[in-house]
């Protein structure tokens, strides 16, 4: 699959007709132990356009979280093609832009046909700035936890602050906001 | 014998601590929404992206390409 997609984006330049690209986004076990370079995730944006600072705050600094994850996938849905995916997920119409995260090497449960991944509703934001210190976070979490063996654990403990770091974090951000 | 129990501080320190207890919670599920774990609708939207890059109408980004 890696060598399709390699070719995928070696055939993105105008040619005649590039090869199709085999793109299987369930989960299986790695064939090796994860390392930082290893390809994890297939990362998607979907954004239609509705929150129009929002999206433009997004795609500004896509070069930026392209850098950032260079050994990732990252494909950046035309608000068409956005509109169409979001008719399967009609409860989300107004919380894009969103970036679904899909991971390749998540651990296996019933619950998501061996899908895994996050996804980060940036369209809940109204501010660009906190939109972006989220995007930030975001980039952040992933580059630290390429090689996490569960990556919905650490989403909980680190994104959603669970716990009691988590819980000082939150005081610490109010704090800030506050001053 | 007859001291009376400091009724005022104590309501008032149960209420700062309900309100924290509230505002915690408030707070993480701001972030559950903004930050979502995978669930049955992610794996909805899966076969659509699947058939938008295998049909080749999405492709990887190309870093200098417009967006």
């Amino acid at each position: 699959m890696s060598q399709n997609k390699r070719s995928g984006r070696a055939d993105h330049a105008p040619a005649d007709s590039p090869p199709p690209i085999d793109l299987d986004l369930r989960s299986k076990a790695p064939q090796a132990p994860l390392t930082p370079q290893t390809e994890r995730f297939h990362i998607f944006l979907i954004d239609t356009g509705w929150n129009v600072p929002v999206s433009k705050a997004v795609r500004a600094h896509i070069p930026l979280l392209h850098q950032y994850s260079r050994q990732d996938t990252l494909y950046i849905l035309t608000p068409e093609q956005s509109v169409e995916v979001l008719k399967h997920m009609p409860e989300t119409i107004g919380h894009d832009p969103i970036v679904v995260v899909y991971d390749r090497y998540g651990s296996h449960s019933k619950h998501s046909r061996n899908y895994h991944g996050f996804r980060l509703n940036l369209g809940l934001i109204k501010n660009p700035e906190q939109a972006l210190a989220r995007l930030q976070e975001f980039v952040r979490f992933v580059s630290m936890n390429r090689t996490a063996d569960c990556l919905d654990t650490e989403v909980k403990r680190s994104l959603h602050r669970e716990g009691l770091q988590g819980m000082v974090k939150i005081l610490r951000e109010a704090s800030t906001e506050l001053l | 014998m007859n001291e009376e129990v400091p009724i005022v501080p104590i309501i008032v320190g149960v209420l700062g601590a309900l309100y924290f207890g509230y505002e915690i919670d408030r707070q993480r599920n701001k972030l559950r929404a903004i930050f979502n774990v995978f669930d049955r609708k992610e794996s909805l939207i899966a076969s659509a992206l699947e058939q938008l890059v295998e049909s080749g109408q999405l492709k990887p980004y190309v870093p200098g390409e417009s967006v």
